[in-house]
């Protein structure tokens, strides 16, 4: 009934999501917390003993695997210190901002021999999963191209986009992720383009809040990508894959299914607010891959060797940005 | 009422599709001729057209036509146009007029010299989903605009002979998208980026050709938007256009072939896209002659013209060039190939 024993590092919004899925999980326990902010900014949990630092709750027996949830800077040396300590790690994207550094994390926990898995959430969204299985089963023939298009409903705080590496590796990266995840494929080349249409502090930043990225994967097919930090009218998560046979598209998810028709017209429910509600299944369903992946000791669909080409095709979008050129997709530590 | 007095030059797939719209759902206009070296005169007769005429010279001597639709193939559009303004007719002519710049610049100048209106049968701006979306965008529906998606992919591979004379994805296909583009966000367009893989039919690339594209443009203000072309699409004529702006998002969607929902099984079926461009855009190819005729009887300038090819033109050769050069390219490199 206990199952496998988990410490959640970084008790923010995602911390606490991952936290309450391992609590409902049947495979596994929640052993402990921590976050610096708990007991200051942050309401500690009643049910588990919680510290400020990781460390103690890393050296915990108790403790098999840990779910890595704190700020992006200090996700790679969490991930050593886990490794080292021989528990299997699930870490939230991206690993680093640096691929050089996250390729070395990548080593660390290969060499200790735990499991690492990478919270590419999206990957187990059942709609995207079903878009990858019939790119892969050939249910739509040869794939000639993927169009995806992402948008936030609202941009994140200033503060926040000022620390994020930018668009391309704080959110793009989730889709340059699924155009690998669905095509099967890696991304050989890739042209960015950007504006601020939003937030000109975000300019001021020297971030963008619009982006559109082409890319070129290995097979020939091409792909786009269209990114917007703002959709007024919510979190829209869409992907089309068009191959020789036919085509398969993954449409926005509604709290309910309700039309609302009126003398003015025919109202649908907007799309899910945001990823907590958007992806809550993939958040299960990731945790769930995750504790299979403990208890079989099978390697985890999305491991640390996944977590690579998706940075290096982001630096690769940022100096595309920055050049106004197309940017080969240079593989980590050739950067 | 008065009609307008017109010949159709031309009468092949697309002019008697024409000749038919005119004949049924334009009662601005008087069809008296139907022109072309090899034109069935039975079928004409049939239709209750006085004339039937192999040779456009005797249109243009028939002092009481006043307006011509040009159908015939697209390599003499420019050179049957600039006929007809010379014989001080009106002219509606089938895209693409010409994909020479220098030729539209000489089109131009006979259209400005004779005196007549000259519209160009970019159809898509008639059609009543896209002008919906463009002017709910222009009048501020969404707010300022940022992104525009549009996608346009045939139903079947054209001929291979087709292809090889077409000019290419960009001239004969995606120029579509380009003048859809610029008339959706009223803005210009300031460099493309194109790339491009013959993914379907290999044979295509013998002729530097491709049938998967995938166009983005940067307009002015900064707006982008995304095109994907395929020659090819095997659940349909797919033509959708999506505007993101700062307060809302519009989408036009593809029309059914039927709204009939079948549910079994093995799952929920409906209707595919309307097959092809006479059935999604028929609406669009009646509202385009209409106008022309409206804007004849009353006179004034053309809703689009020869500008807007050489706009969209620009935009194909820039593309073509992006693709070679996997480059982008800033239409303002191409200056001064304009005449």
């Amino acid at each position: 009934m206990k199952g496998i024993g988990i410490a959640v590092l970084g008790y923010g919004r995602i911390g606490r999501i991952h936290a309450d899925n391992v609590r409902a999980f049947p495979g596994a326990h929640l052993v402990a917390v921590s976050d610096p902010e708990l007991g200051a900014g942050l309401q500690p949990p009643a049910d588990v003993p919680w510290s400020k630092e990781a460390g103690s709750i890393i050296a915990d027996p108790a403790v098999e695997a840990v779910m890595i949830c704190t700020p992006t800077p200090t996700h790679a040396a969490l991930v050593e210190a886990a490794a080292s300590a021989g528990k299997h790690v699930f870490c939230e994207k991206p690993l680093d901002l640096d691929p050089a550094v996250a390729a070395r994390t990548v080593r660390a926990a290969e060499r200790a021999g735990v499991f690492l898995q990478i919270g590419f959430n999206r990957r187990f969204d059942p709609s995207f999963r079903r878009v990858r299985d019939a790119v892969q089963s050939g249910e739509i023939g040869a794939l000639c191209m993927l169009r995806v298009v992402s948008r936030d409903p609202a941009p994140p705080p200033i503060e926040y986009v000022r620390s994020s590496g930018g668009l391309f590796l704080d959110m793009m990266i989730h889709d340059f992720d699924m155009v690998r995840f669905v095509s099967g494929q890696e991304v050989e080349e890739v042209q960015a383009f950007g504006a601020v249409h939003i937030d000109p502090r975000i300019g001021e930043a020297g971030d963008v809040d619009t982006a559109v990225v082409s890319l070129r994967l290995a097979s020939g097919a091409l792909a786009t990508i269209e990114n917007s930090r703002r959709a007024v009218y919510g979190y829209d998560q869409r992907l089309e894959a068009f191959g020789v046979d036919g085509a398969i598209e993954a449409g926005n998810r509604t709290a309910s299914t309700t039309w609302l028709k009126r003398a003015e017209g025919v109202r649908s429910e907007s799309p899910l607010h945001f990823f907590t509600e958007r992806y809550e299944v993939a958040y299960r369903l990731e945790l769930a891959a995750f504790v299979e992946t403990i208890r079989n000791g099978s390697e985890p669909e999305c491991n640390g060797r996944d977590a690579l080409p998706p940075l290096a095709i982001a630096v690769a979008a940022r100096r595309s940005l920055e050049s106004g050129r197309p940017e080969p997709v240079l593989a980590a530590g050739a950067e | 009422m008065r009609r307008v007095p017109l010949a159709v030059l031309g009468a092949g797939r697309i002019g008697k599709m024409h000749v038919e719209a005119l004949l049924t759902q334009v009662p601005e206009a008087d069809v008296r001729a139907v022109c072309d070296p090899s034109l069935d005169e039975e079928w004409v007769r049939g239709l209750g057209i006085e004339r039937a005429l192999h040779d456009p010279a005797e249109v243009f001597a028939d002092r009481e036509i006043e307006a011509v639709v040009i159908a015939t193939p697209s390599p003499l559009h420019a050179e049957v146009a600039i006929a007809a303004a010379r014989a001080g007719k009106h002219i509606f002519c089938e895209k693409p007029l010409t994909f020479d710049l220098a030729r539209a610049e000489e089109v131009r100048r006979e259209r400005d010299a004779a005196g007549v209106i000259l519209q160009v049968g970019f159809n898509r701006r008639f059609d009543p989903d896209i002008r919906e979306l463009r002017d709910r965008v222009r009048a501020g529906a969404i707010g300022q605009l940022e992104v525009m998606e549009i996608v346009n992919r045939d139903p079947a591979f054209p001929a291979i002979e087709f292809m090889r004379t077409s000019g290419g994805i960009f001239f004969d296909f995606a120029i579509h998208d380009f003048d859809v583009a610029r008339f959706v966000s009223g803005r210009e367009i300031e460099s493309v980026y194109s790339r491009g893989a013959a993914l379907v039919d290999p044979r295509i690339r013998e002729f530097g050709d491709v049938d998967s594209a995938t166009t983005v443009l940067r307009l002015t203000d900064d707006v982008l938007a995304v095109i994907v072309n395929s020659r090819q699409s095997n659940c349909g004529y797919d033509q959708r256009v999506e505007a993101l702006g700062s307060l809302g998002m519009l989408a036009v969607d593809n029309r059914r072939t039927s709204s009939v929902v079948a549910s079994h099984r093995d799952g929920i079926l409906q209707g595919k896209p309307l097959e092809n461009f006479a059935l999604r855009y028929r609406a669009a190819y009646v509202e385009e002659l209409r106008t022309f005729c409206r804007t004849v009887l009353a006179g004034g300038k053309a809703e689009v013209g020869v500008e807007d090819v050489m706009a969209a033109v620009r935009v194909a050769i820039a593309a073509r060039q992006s693709l070679i050069e996997n480059r982008s390219v800033a239409l303002a490199e191409l200056e001064g190939r304009a005449a």
